[in-house]
This record gives structure tokens, sequence and C-alpha cells, in this order.
């Protein structure tokens, strides 16, 4: 149904820590490579070798320089894939019911098979999640690796969506929003995590961490000299750390 | 947005189809007009076209049009469905209305008001598709939809007015009527186009979540185009746009009323003014076609935050 | 039926089969090389991710490696061997046979072998198999051989193995469990890829940590530094002095360390204008000498329980003797390296840097951090914890490249020893095989070339005095590259970006076959692009032949390189072949342990290629080199390269891979294994030694670990390596320049070698600042490498193109608004040598007078086999062309390459330019230069992209609804 589900037994999701995110596109692409042979595959390229290449991604990185009261300007590294919102105006907008939110997990997915590719959802989403994919005439959208999350074929600790088990600095997490026991949960709740465009009134599921910005922890801000003397000569600087470390 | 030529053609096209029911029903309804079956057919004809023209080119767009019945099934929630599905029923008393009315049996008029409410009810299940969307701030504005059921009945009645001039019918009150419209018309625009100079609420900032004044775009996720950017992110220039509302303004509204009100004044071969007026038809639609264009390329999905657009 | 009303649910198979099998290997989209599972589906890639047992990556994988599949993918893959018919540079080819390839290749290099083997100038570039390569030249008897480390970053390996005997670059790392505070000077991605970035992420995300990158641009890794220091280009090593002043006034010194582990005690013979000024003081048996403040006489420095002093003045043999600190100290102390007089020169200001030393002596002094791991030193005396600093340093190529750029990483590393944090908890740490004696052998060999015959040392080495240079009887350089001669006297890896120029030159000789291997000379890797292009088709005027006369060239793909050579020899794909990442060479060894690992082939080639290793033992063979054939002239490695990695022995007991080696149970040292690839390949194609945790730390005085070190054979004898804050090898250099010793330099040369050989190092301007007109050329541009693309293996990927197919010139707003420049603006940027036109943007995370954009984005039009219409080709560029290659002439005539003037490390980044808008009638939208299409038949439009259909779906019936939590940094899996 394209009605949202009233409530979802869980609410997976990702948590995005801006303050280690580098920037390095690695959840990008693995999030690409695990796809394009995954439940939404191909993840198609158009004229990947011409001179306007072009794709299907579901997740993408934006780099936004912010000014800071506290140390000038802040280079902010921005990774964006399906927020899985619980109100999702995708999934409401849409007039076939492809694109439908689970109500086991809340996991936004686009039914392939039923897309009638009028772009709806994709005009609706605020956060540019949706990719339709001109060759195939369908709506494509991240998938939450639900083809790998809960997949018996891969050992326990694989099952874990592909940008994250990817990403080198650690900077996404992946689990229950819902249980309020969760160490994610924990973990949003300490880095007061936030919603992104909370004014569109989405309730997105995944969670943003924001980049640190002052960091005090040191009690001086400069080295006291061992001689008041601007002009203390050499052999006077000897003498005096000779004394100071016997 | 992109402005699909598809979804131009076919919000105007079917727009105006539905309008020309209204029209009809205003003459029908007020004026004293013994129509000819040549009228009748030529209207029925015309206006069935139009609005099957329209939905046929509303599949244009679709990545698969042979699915497009699946586009009923969610009525309750989402706005394109409602309107294929009241566009679907319009038929109904839409082609029972020209039958009664062709072979003049009574109770058109009742059939006749069932269209035209069915037809205003799908505009205004397009304009509420679009009017709906708080992620395009310039669409999502009580004004979208009364403009698009507006502008159908504008240029549809414009349709109808310049029939009734073809087959010589007296109007009286309808000229009235158009001029009201057409006034209603440009009024609702230009406070709409005052309203949505508003700035939204959703701003770089939500966009990201970080407090600051001075949030600058530095990389985007390619160097090249993606989707997003190409459906979402689409410019004119300043300038190009107010040349083009201008036009608009021209061409669907001061055209057509300097023509209704001053044609007796011009001295002219009466089918001259006759083909004239169907001019005034044709002018007023393609004038409707650049306002669906502008509604589409002047307006900013959000999403441009995220590649840095300027709002 | 059709019912439109109905809603038709998807059934979500959640269980698909992802693979018929995993197989193990390792990466290679660049040279971190972390492990990696191949998940193989009907014979195609299905997805690779990262191993989670694997010492480097633990897991996690970065975008180049998670595009692996595009690259097997990539249509740009050499298909056959390749014969140059034309002109050499327009790209018409012959495919032939690899008999007919391997035959010319050959006669071409016996030929070379049977007059005079230096002919051949072996330049290899980013392969990891310098130990074959470097033992193959030196079996073919040729000593012009060496990898890319001359014009990548052989600063860091000289300035640390000078110093330390270890280095930063790829062989040390941040202990980034325990460390609290992290200076990271001018590193955008480093070869430690992964492990930098999972560390970065470590160290944020514990309390009380902070991170300061040291960078002109704020991007990448120094985007997440808690403090950002936007330094000027090429002053990092007036930062370094000025934070050591702060640190020496303040007496904020781990006077203990610099006792126990430096060279700080030792006598120096204070005897000007004589042979052994400068020089350390030693006893008859060749032991450093101290003076004891408790005994009050001078002792050897190995003599426990003395006091020995740090100052003073006292005589030896009538001799005035100095310890090494006093002249170190007198030397830092220089009011020139006030922070209020660095603050202009560097852009950083003087509070900040006053803030730093202090922070950094807090961190160091007072947030000590003591582990409960009992250890004993190398005299034997045993400790209960280990103590540490918990700052931490790392510096790349915003140090190395840079014509200061040994002694700046020098700088840094007295800065870490004068702090106590070199190898112990919280600091820098070596990763096997290092630490190692410092000067560590072997020296470079080459003194002749005799027809036939092979050299028994290897080609690169460390020289630690002049008697070691590659120079003949008239101080002329030996080598093609000039590397080791007193142009560049350390030049330990030799200057790859030389031989070009010299060899068209003839300069010191000509040369008669240029083979290359995997580096892109003919565009990002050579400097002065253009005419480096012009010098490979330039012919003799007289003869009409080629001034270089034959090139043979590997690569895998159709780069820029590829038509300048008149034999192309196509490699496999690294998913094609084996590779031995060893211990002899670059290995993938961490502080924790000393591992290497293989590459296995997971697909099969379909090309008519072959493994560019297997080539060269090949034609090791064909040659009859020594050590490559048996006694009976037959091939003694008939099975390629896999042959010789189990095969082959170095050294009695030390082959290729040093994991179950014997019987399958010795580590380091051990007979043959038959069956060492088997257990390779079951354990992920690594093997990790780790070490007992007393081996962790201390490692240059750790007695434990000192022997094993010893007993593997990484070090020749089983004492401590003192690290050297006063370098003697310096000082031997600047004596020769002053007339003392057998070997001197040639006059015109003397001034060169005293000015910058000290032993103790001491910042100078960079060199293009003196050469060039700085008022004009005001501004330094640099370049950064992305973290998704491999220099320019990554435009042919159909999947990191879509990222970054063109750059810009970013500037600052400060530049900007001096230039009236806007964003996209098009612009010359003007070098004294040359000119490019780019687009700009302007950016807010830059230091104010430098200007950078990506490395080796711009394509040449017609390589890689891309749409010569790319945005690669017409709006990205590359700086390359306008770096120059040799530094202005002197006043004889001669130009020194634009090099470090110690190592000949290529000073990339020492550029200065100036940019202009471009006229209106200037602008094509197009870069300039550009250069001819280059021809490439194997091009084909390839319109749409569907990989992933291909591969069947087929699922398993059990379906699970349990998901598993994954909190990124804490990994807990
Ligand atoms: N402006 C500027 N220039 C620079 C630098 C900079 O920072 N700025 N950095 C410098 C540095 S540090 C370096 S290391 C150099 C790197 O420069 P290069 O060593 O030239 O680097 P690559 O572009 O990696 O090219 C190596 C070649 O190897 C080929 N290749 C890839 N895989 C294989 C394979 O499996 N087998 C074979 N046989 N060939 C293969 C590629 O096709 C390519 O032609 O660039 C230098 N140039
Ligand atoms: N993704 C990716 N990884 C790579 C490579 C690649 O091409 N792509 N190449 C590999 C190779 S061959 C190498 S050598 C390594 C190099 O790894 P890095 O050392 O990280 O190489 P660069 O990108 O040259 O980065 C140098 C950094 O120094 C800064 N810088 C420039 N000048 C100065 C200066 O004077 N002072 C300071 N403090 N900073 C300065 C630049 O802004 C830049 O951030 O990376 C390896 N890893
Ligand atoms: S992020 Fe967009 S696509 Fe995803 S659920 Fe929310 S609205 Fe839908
Ligand atoms: S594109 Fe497909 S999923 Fe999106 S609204 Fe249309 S039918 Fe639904
Ligand atoms: S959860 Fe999976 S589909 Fe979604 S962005 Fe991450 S990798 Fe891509
Ligand atoms: S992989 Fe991690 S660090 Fe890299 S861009 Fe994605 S979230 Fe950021
Ligand atoms: S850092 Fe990336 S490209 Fe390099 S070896 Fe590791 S996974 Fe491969
Ligand atoms: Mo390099």
């Amino acid at each position: 149904m394209t009605e949202l589900p009233k409530k979802t037994n869980k609410k997976l999701g990702l948590v995005i820590d801006l303050d280690i995110c580098v920037g390095c596109h690695a959840c990008a692409v693995n999030c690409k490579e695990w796809n394009t042979s995954g439940h939404s595959s191909p993840l198609h390229d158009v004229e990947p070798y011409g001179d306007d290449p072009t794709g299907v991604w579901f997740n993408r990185i934006h780099t936004f320089e912010v000014e800071t009261e506290v140390k000038g300007s802040k280079t902010v590294h921005f990774p964006k894939s399906c927020l899985h919102c619980e109100d999702a105006p995708c999934v409401s907008v849409c007039p076939t019911g492809a694109s439908y939110k689970r109500e086991e997990d809340g996991i936004v997915l686009v039914n392939a098979d039923t897309c009638i590719g009028c772009k709806l959802c994709s005009w609706a989403c605020p956060y540019g999640a949706r990719e339709y994919d001109e060759t195939a005439g369908v709506m494509k959208k991240c998938t939450l690796c639900v083809d790998k999350i809960y997949n018996e074929n891969l050992p326990e600790n694989e099952r874990v969506p592909a940008c994250v088990s990817s990403c080198p600095t650690g900077a996404r997490s992946f689990g229950d929003l819902a249980d309020e026991n969760s160490e994610i949960v924990k973990l949003v709740s300490e880095r007061e995590g936030y919603d992104l465009m909370p004014e569109q009134d989405c309730k997105p599921v995944n969670k943003y961490l924001a980049p640190k910005l002052n960091k005090d922890i040191f009690k001086n801000n400069e080295l006291k000299p061992i001689s008041k003397d601007e002009n203390q000569s050499f052999e006077d600087w000897i003498e005096q750390v000779q004394g100071a470390s016997k | 947005m992109h402005p699909s030529k598809s979804i131009i053609f076919f919000t105007v096209i079917s727009g105006t189809g539905y309008g020309i029911f209204i029209g009809l029903l205003f003459n029908i309804l007020f004026e004293e007009i013994v129509y000819t079956i040549e009228y009748k057919l030529f209207l029925s004809l015309v206006s069935f076209l139009m609005i099957v023209t329209g939905l046929l080119s509303s599949t244009l767009h679709l990545g698969h049009p042979e699915r497009a019945w699946r586009a009923f099934s969610q009525w309750k929630t989402s706005w394109l469905s409602r309107e294929g599905l009241t566009a679907v029923i319009t038929f109904i008393p839409m082609v029972l209305f020209y039958y009664f009315w062709i072979i003049n049996i009574k109770g058109y008029i009742l059939l006749l008001i069932l269209t035209s409410i069915f037809s205003i009810i799908t505009i205004f299940c397009t304009g509420q598709m679009y009017a709906s969307l708080k992620t395009i701030p310039s669409w999502n504005n009580r004004l979208v939809t009364p403009i698009y059921i507006l502008n159908g009945i504008t240029v549809g009645s414009l349709f109808v007015y310049s029939l009734n001039f073809y087959f010589n019918y007296k109007l009286h009150l309808f000229e009235k009527f158009i001029y009201i419209i057409i006034i209603l018309n440009f009024v609702t625009k230009v406070i709409y186009w005052i309203s949505v100079r508003k700035k939204s609420n959703t701003t770089i900032e939500t966009a990201i979540g970080i407090k600051s004044n001075n949030i600058t775009f530095f990389e985007g996720p390619h160097t090249g185009k993606n989707y997003l950017t190409t459906e979402m992110i689409n410019a004119i220039r300043k300038q190009n746009s107010n040349f083009l509302r201008i036009t608009f303004c021209i061409l669907s509204f001061i055209t057509p009323l300097y023509m209704i009100n001053q044609y007796s004044y011009l001295v002219a071969d009466p089918f001259i003014l006759k083909i004239s007026m169907i001019a005034v038809f044709i002018l007023s639609f393609i004038g409707m076609i650049i306002e669906r264009y502008l509604f589409f390329i002047q307006s900013k999905h959000v999403v441009g935050l995220y590649y840095g657009e300027k709002y | 039926m059709i019912n439109p009303f109905e809603t038709k649910r998807e059934v979500v198979n959640t269980s698909p089969i992802v693979s018929d099998e995993v197989k193990k290997t390792t990466c290679y989209m660049c040279a971190c090389r972390c492990g990696i599972n191949v998940h193989l589906k009907d014979g195609k890639i299905r997805y690779i991710d990262g191993n989670k047992d694997h010492p480097i990556n633990k897991g996690v994988l970065c975008a180049k490696g998670s595009a692996g599949i595009m690259q097997q993918n990539s249509p740009a893959k050499l298909t056959k061997p390749l014969l140059r018919v034309g002109e050499r540079g327009e790209g018409n080819f012959k495919e032939i046979e690899w008999d007919e390839a391997l035959r010319i290749a050959t006669t071409w290099l016996s030929e070379v072998r049977n007059k005079d083997p230096k002919k051949l100038a072996f330049f290899t570039g980013r392969d990891q198999s310098q130990s074959l390569t470097g033992w193959w030249a030196s079996k073919f008897g040729t000593c012009n051989f060496a990898a890319h480390g001359g014009f990548c970053s052989v600063n860091m390996a000289a300035a640390g193995m000078y110093t330390i005997g270890g280095s930063f670059w790829e062989f040390g790392e941040v202990d980034w469990d325990h460390t609290k505070y992290l200076l990271l000077f001018g590193c955008a991605e480093d070869h430690d890829s992964n492990p930098i970035k999972m560390g970065l992420g470590n160290l944020k995300t514990r309390k009380d940590t902070k991170f300061v990158s040291i960078n002109p641009v704020k991007t990448g890794y120094s985007a997440i530094a808690d403090e950002w220091l936007g330094i000027r280009p090429g002053t990092d090593g007036l930062l370094v002095h000025s934070i050591i002043y702060e640190l020496l006034k303040a007496n904020k010194i781990d006077w203990k360390y610099l006792e126990r582990f430096t060279n700080s005690n030792w006598l120096v013979y204070n005897n000007p204008g004589n042979k052994n000024h400068g020089l350390f003081v030693r006893d008859k048996n060749n032991q450093p000498l101290i003076f004891c403040k408790i005994k009050k006489k001078i002792l050897k420095s190995s003599e426990e329980n003395t006091k020995p002093s740090f100052f003073g003045s006292y005589y030896f043999n009538d001799v005035n003797v100095i310890p090494s600190f006093e002249l170190i100290t007198k030397e830092l102390l220089n009011d020139d390296f006030k922070p209020s007089i660095v603050a202009s020169k560097t852009d950083i200001k003087e509070s900040v840097i006053k803030r730093i030393a202090s922070e950094i002596a807090e961190t160091a002094f007072e947030k000590e951090i003591e582990l409960p791991i009992k250890w004993t030193d190398i005299n034997g005396k045993k400790h209960d914890t280990m103590i540490g600093r918990p700052v931490s340093m790392h510096a790349m190529r915003g140090i190395s490249a840079h014509s200061n750029g040994f002694d700046t990483c020098r700088l840094i590393h007295i800065l870490q020893m004068l702090i106590g944090s070199i190898d112990v908890p919280g600091g820098f740490r070596y990763k096997a095989p290092y630490p190692k004696h410092v000067v560590p052998g072997p020296k470079p060999s080459g003194h002749k070339s005799i027809p036939n015959t092979s050299y028994d040392g290897m080609p690169l080495g460390f020289p630690s005095s002049p008697e070691d240079l590659l120079t003949d009887e008239n101080e002329k350089p030996i080598r093609i590259d000039k590397a080791f001669s007193w142009e560049n006297p350390l030049s330990a890896h030799g200057l790859m970006h030389m031989v070009i120029n010299n060899a068209w030159k003839g300069d010191p000789y000509k040369i008669d076959v240029l083979f290359m291997y995997m580096a892109n000379m003919a565009w990002n890797s050579a400097m002065n692009t253009k005419e480096t292009i012009a010098k490979l088709i330039d012919k003799d005027k007289i003869t009409g032949n080629y001034k270089i006369p034959k090139i043979i060239y590997s690569d895998a793909y159709y780069s820029e390189t590829v038509p300048y050579a008149d034999l192309v020899l196509p490699d496999s794909t690294y998913l094609e072949r084996w590779d031995c990442i060893s211990l002899l060479d670059r290995p993938i060894s961490s502080a924790d342990g000393a591992a290497d690992a293989i590459r296995q082939p997971v697909l099969e080639s379909k090309r008519d290629v072959r493994p560019f290793q297997d080539v060269l033992i090949d034609l090791g063979a064909r040659l009859g080199l020594p050590g490559f054939i048996n006694d009976d002239f037959s091939a003694k490695f008939p099975n390629g390269y896999i042959d010789y990695i189990v095969n082959h022995e170095r050294k009695p007991g030390v082959g290729p891979l040093a994991g179950w080696r014997g019987n399958g149970d010795s580590f380091g040292k051990g007979k043959v294994n038959p069956n060492q690839i088997n257990e390779y390949i079951k354990n992920g194609c690594f093997h990790n030694h780790k070490f007992s945790s007393d081996q962790s730390y201390y490692k240059f005085a750790n007695k434990s670990y000192i022997n094993i070190a010893n007993e593997f054979g990484w070090i020749g004898k089983k004492e401590q390596i003192v690290l050297q804050i006063y370098s003697e090898e310096m000082q031997k250099f600047r004596l020769a320049s002053e007339g003392h010793g057998s070997k001197k330099p040639p006059d015109y040369m003397r001034a060169r070698i005293k000015k910058y050989f000290r032993p103790i190092p001491k910042w100078y301007q960079p060199i293009e600042d003196n050469n060039i007109e700085s008022e004009k050329y005001s501004l330094n541009a640099i370049t950064q490498r992305p973290p998704h693309m491999y220099h320019s293996w990554g435009s042919h990927n159909a999947w990191l193109r879509q990222i970054t197919n063109r750059n810009y010139l970013y500037i600052s707003e400060f530049v900007a608004k001096k230039n009236k420049l806007k964003d996209n603006d098009w612009i010359w940027v003007e070098s004294s040598y040359n000119k490019i036109k780019v687009q700009c943007r302007i950016m807010k995370g830059v230091n104010k007078l430098t200007v950078w954009t990506w490395n080796a984005i711009g394509k040449r039009k017609g390589a890689w086999n891309l749409d010569p219409k790319s945005p690669e080709t017409e709006k990205a560029f590359i700086i390359n062309h306008i770096i120059p290659d040799l530094l202005p002439k002197r006043e004889d005539g001669y130009n020194y390459s634009n090099s470090d003037p110690i190592t000949g490390q290529a000073a990339w980044y020492d550029l200065k330019v100036d940019i202009y808008k471009c006229k209106e009638n200037e602008i094509d939208y197009k870069v300039y230069p550009a250069f001819k299409t280059l021809k490439n038949k194997s091009r084909k439009n390839i319109e749409i992209n569907t990989y992933g259909k291909q591969i069947k779906k087929s699922f398993s019936k059990n379906q699970s609804t349990k998901h598993f939590e994954y909190i990124g940094n804490k990994k807990n899996y």
C-alpha cells in the first residue's frame, strides 16, 4: 500500500557522523557496487566513457564550507542517501503503490515491477534520495541494502549495509533506531543526532551527528620560558636547563 | 524543475478540454442559443480529443506507459492517482453528455453539470499534485490549484467563445464571464508571483543541519550531471523569465480581452474576424504553454540546496 | 487478471545468493594494499569488499577499491603486444604475438648487455615488485635502475632513514589507539590510505584528543581536524623550528629519552678547518664517546651507569670536543625562529604557534601514558611499564615534495625526539622491518659497467659518506639519472624524473634502450610535460635516429605513455595475476606485526596479455642472466613469477615471502616450502607475524625486538639503534665540500654542498623561490590527491570518473578579490616556464597565497579509451605542464634538476605562479594547452553500462529478519 504503515516494528536506519567523515566517497562507490547486482540491479551508467557520463547512484557525498564563529571556516563533508522517513512523502504520492514502506522494518523501497516511472516520488522527496533509472524506466533508491542486511548467505558480521561496512573512518552506523536500548540510539542521544530539513515533516529515520566545533582540553595557551629575560644568552639558557634538570 | 514537454502539453491541453465544459455550461445555462449539430459535433470532438491527447501524452513521460493502468490504485493517498481516476470517471458523464446533447435528449444539462464538476475535480487533482509538494516551495502554494482551474476555464471558455463567434451565436453574459475569469486569473497570477518570492523556511542550514549564516557549496558528488541536477535543477535567466511572463499575459489575457472588447469596432471581413477569434484562442493556448513552462523552469526544488543552488 | 485497484505487493527476497565463490586477494587500486574478498558469481565479479581479518584495512574498503569491478571492465585495457609502425607518438601499432615481442625485446636487450649494460635504463613506476625489478637490473648489470620513489617521497624515506632508522610515508604509523595529539603535516591521502582514515576516526571519537592538520588546504583529512593551520607551502620547517624554539626555551624536553635513545650526548670534534671537525669522537673500536658528569671523564657511550653531559667543552687528545646537543641547541635556539618572526613567513599567527607548542608540551609531559607492559631494554634492564608521550606526528608529500623537504622532515624527527615520542605508546611507531641502524646498508652498486656482467649488490642504497657516491674519477655522475652524484648525493630512490631529459641530452651519456614499467612518464608523472614528450620523439639531426633509440614499455591500459613506446608489453590487471608484496620490498606490515601478502589471479584474462613479472623473469632467462637460469642454461623459474615467489632465495632461507617457510612453521627464515602459496591463499593471501606485546614499542632499544629483527635478517647486528639527532653523515659531505677527504665535489658544486649539507638541519627557502621574479610569481601552486582517484588510473573507471571528470584551480577569496575573479572564470596560470588556461573556483579553506587543484584528473585526448571530447580532456588539466623539470641555468650554462639538492626528490610543490583572467577573445571553453589527439584504434563507444544485469539472481530459501547493529567507529562485530 502506498499508504504509510501506521507504525513500523523497527526503524532501521543509518547514523552519519559528520565529525569524522572525510568525504572519501567509499560509501558511495561501495553502495553502487553492491547494488548494481543487487535488489535494484543494474544501476545503469549512460555514456560511461563518453563526454558527459552519468549513472544511477544511491548515495552521494557533498562538500560545504561552513563559516563558524569559533574557528573560521569548516569544511564539511556530507554524505546522503535515503533517510527512510517515517512520514515519507515519496510513498504517499506514488500513484501505483510501487513505492512503499515496509511495515516490518520501515525500509522504503520501490517495486520495480509496478513502477510506471512517473518520477513524482522523486519530486516529493526533499533530500534527492530517489534515482530515476532512465534506461530501465523505473525509479530506484537506496534499499538500506535489504538484500544484504538479512542475507543468510553472508556471514553474520557482513550483514550490514555496504556503505557502512566499507566506510574507512567509521562515520556510518547502522541499527534499529526504534530500539531504545540499542547502541545506535545511545550514540544519537549522546551526540544529539538531528534530522535533516525537519520543517519538511518527513520524520527521517536516519540521523546526523554534527561536527564538533570547539574542543578546549588544554590548560595553557603558551609555554613559560624558564627565564623571564627575553634576551637570555645561550650560556644562561644552558645553565638554567641544567639547573632545572638536576 | 525540468520542463518536460509532455507534461506541459498534457496539463495545458487537457485543462483546456475540461475548461470547454465549463464555458459550454455557462452558455447553455445563461445564453439562449440554439446549437446546430455541426457545432455540437465539432465541440464534442475537439474537447474529447483534447482530453484524450492530453491523457495519452501524459503517459509519454512515463518510463513504463504500458503500466499506466496501475496508477489508479492509490487514490486514497496519491493526487496523481486521483487525477487519473477522476479523469477516467469524467469520461462517463462526458460521453453520455455528448450523446444526449447531440441527439438532443433531455437531461443533457444534468450530464453537463456532472461533467463540469468532474472536470474541475480532475484539474483540481492535477493542481493538488503540484501544490501538495512541499519540496517545491513555489508550487506548495494555495494559489496553484486555483490557477490550474482558472487556466483551464480561461482557455476552454475562449475556445467556446471563438466557436460561438464562428457560428455567429449572440453572446451577452458570456463575454462578461470571460472578462471576469481573465481578470480573476490575472489577479491571482500576480498575487501568486508576488507570494512565491517569499523565502522558504527550508534553507541550506536545515538541509545539512549546521547553524551558520554563511554556508557555501564546495564540491558536489559529481563534477558532471546526475538525475537530480537534470530533473530538479534548471534555471532561466531573470530577463528571459520576465519577458516570458509578459508574453504570457499578452497572449492569454490582453489579446482576448482586447479582441472581445474591440472586435465590433474592427473593420474587417467577417470571415477574417472569425478566424482571428480562433487565433485568439490559439494564442491564449500558447500563452498557457508558456505559463506552464515557466511554472516548471522557475520553480526550485529544495534538493538544489545540496547542489549549491541559491534561493 | 488486471485489477487496476489492486496494490501489488513486492515480495522481497532478502537472501540472494551472493556468490558461488569468494576469493581473497590483495587490492591494487592503489598502493595501500588492503585485503579484499572478491565475490564471484557465474565467473563474474559480483562484489568486492574488505577482508575483516586483514591487518591493513580490517574490513573497510575505499572508493577506489570498491570500483575494482569497473577497472576490470575498463575498455582501455591493452589486449595484445604492440609494435610501433610509423613514427613514435603517432599511436600506430601493429599487434604482434608474444613470441615475437619477447624475441625483439631479447635482441634489443642482449645487444646492450653485450656492449655496455648501463645503456639500458630500466625504470619502474608505481609497482610493488622492486625487489624483483631491482634484482633483475643488478643481474643485467645496469646501474640505471630505479622505481618511482625519486619523484614521489624519497625525502621522507631518506630523512627518516638517516635520522631515526625508519620513516613516515608507509613505513611508520601513528599509535592510533593511544595518541592524544596528532600533528599531521602535508598529507592528503598517503599510501596508508585506509589505515589513516580508520585511525583518524578512532582518534576523533576518543575523548581528550586533538588532531591538528598543517596544510595549506582544508579538505579531506584536514576537514575533520580539530584545528587547521593553513600554512604557506614550503615553510613547515620554519614552523617546526619555532615550536622547537618554544619547547627549548621552556625546557619542555624529554632529557631522559634523549640520553637513552639518541646521540645527543655523543661528543663532536670542535676543530674548525680540520678533517674531523664536526665528526663524532670515537675510540679505537670506533665507539662513540660521551663525557660522564659523575666520573668526570670521557667514556664509551654504551658504558652503563654514566651520567653523560649534554653541554660543555672537553678535550680529547688535546682537541676540543663538545656534546652534540650543545651544537644542536645552539643552532635551534636561533632567535630567527621566534614565533613572532616566523609568523609572517608561515602565515600562522604567533599566538597560534605558541599555543600549539604549549599543547604539545602539555600532552607530552602532563598526559603521559603508561602501559602495563613489562619489557627488557637492550642492556638487559627490566622495566615494568612502557611510558608514552602521546603526541604523534605524521608527514607526507606536503613536506617531501619541496626542495627543502629532507631537512624539514629531519626537523620534524628532531621535534619528535626532543619530546621523546618516537616508538613509544601514543607516539609515532615503526612498522616492520624498521627500525634499522642508521645509516642502513647496502650502498648503491654500479661503479663499472662490464659487458655481460652482473653486480653483486643492488643499484639503490644509502650512501653514508662521499666514498659511497656513484661518480667517476672526474666526479661526474655514473648513472643516467645522476643519482648518487654530487648533484643529489643521497638520492636513495634514484631520479626517475630526470631520465628522459638526460637520456635525450646524452648527459652524462647516451643510452640505447629505455625500459619502463607502470609509469605514465609522458603525462602525469612528468614535469614540463610538453618538453618531455618532445624529447621522447626528438631525432638526431645527423643520423635521423631517435635520440632515445629504443623504448620498451609495459602498461596494462592505454595510457598517455603507450603511444611513445616502440614495443608495448601489455600487462594483466591486478585481479588476473600473481603478485608478491614482500618484506624485502614494501611490505604490508604494521607496528604490531610483520606482514607480507600476495595477489592471486581471481579471474582469467581473456586478452593476450602476460603479467609483467612473468615477462621479466622470462626475459631474464632468455638473456641468460645469472639467477634466472640453471647451470644447464634452462630457465630457473619456468612457471614464471609464482615459481620465483616460492623458490627464489635472496639469502639462504630468505625469500620473497616470509610466512610458512620450511615445513610451514617458520617465519622469516627457512627453506623453500612448496606449499607456501596454498597457505597464503588459505589465510586470505597474507601472513601477519604478530609481535609479542613486549616487542611493540621502544623497538630501537628493545632487546626482545632487536633479537628477532636480527634473526629475521632485518638488521645486521643485535645492537641498539641510536637515533641520530645530529647527523654525522651530513657533516661528512660538508667536510668534503670544504676540501677534506679523498672524494670531493667538483669546485663549482662546493658551495652548493656546503649550503645544504648540515649536521643540524636548518630551514631554507625552497630553491625555486630564489630563481624567479618572486614579485610576479607570488602564489604557491600545489596539487592534492583526490581520495577516490589513483593518479591516472581512475579516469577510465566508469564509476570513479562520474565523481570527478574535471578539475578547477581553487583560489582563496583574497586572490579572487585581488585579481577580480569569480567562480568558473577562465584564467591563465603562468609559471616562470609556461602557462595553462583553466577555470577557477573560489574557496575559503585555503592559505591565502596558495592555489591548488586535484592531481592527475586532466587527460590527453585519445588516451584511456575515453571519448576525445571528454571533460577530462577539455575542461580538466594537470599542472605538470608548468612545473619546470630543470632549474634556470647556472652561470656556466648548466641546469640543475628541480629537486631537493640532497636527495633528488622532485620538487613538485615548489611551483610559483601568477594568475590572471583570460581576455574575452581567448575563451574557447577549453583548457590550454591542448595536445594532439592520440591515435587509438581500439576505442569503441559504449553507450550504456549494464554491469550487474548479467549476474543472475538466485535465492536461498532461508529468510531471516534478524539484523546486526554496527556502530561505525567501534567496529562491534
Ligand atoms: N603535479 C603533480 N604531479 C605528480 C604528483 C603530484 O603530486 N603533483 N605526484 C607524483 C608522484 S608522488 C607520483 S608517485 C607520480 C605517479 O605517477 P605514475 O607513476 O606515472 O602514476 P600512475 O598514473 O599511477 O601511472 C602509472 C601507469 O601504470 C599503469 N598501470 C596501472 N595498473 C597497471 C598494472 O597492473 N600493470 C602495469 N604494467 N601498468 C599498470 C597505468 O595505466 C599508468 O599508465 O606522479 C607524480 N606526479
Ligand atoms: N587516493 C589516492 N591515494 C594515493 C595516491 C593517489 O593518487 N590517490 N597516490 C599515492 C602516492 S604515489 C603518494 S606519493 C601518496 C601521497 O600522499 P599525500 O602526501 O597525502 O599526497 P598529496 O596529495 O600530494 O598531499 C600532499 C598534501 O600536502 C599539502 N601540501 C602541499 N604543500 C605543502 C606544504 O608546504 N606544507 C604542508 N604542510 N602541506 C603541504 C597538500 O595540500 C596536500 O594536502 O598518496 C598515495 N595514495
Ligand atoms: S529520504 Fe526521500 S526517498 Fe527516502 S524515504 Fe524520505 S522522502 Fe522517501
Ligand atoms: S516513479 Fe514509480 S515509485 Fe515513483 S511515484 Fe511513480 S510509480 Fe511510484
Ligand atoms: S544502505 Fe545500502 S543502498 Fe543505502 S546507501 Fe547504504 S549501501 Fe547504498
Ligand atoms: S565512506 Fe565514510 S568517510 Fe568516506 S565519505 Fe562515506 S561516510 Fe564519509
Ligand atoms: S586504499 Fe583502497 S584502493 Fe588502496 S588498496 Fe586499499 S582498498 Fe584498494
Ligand atoms: Mo608517489
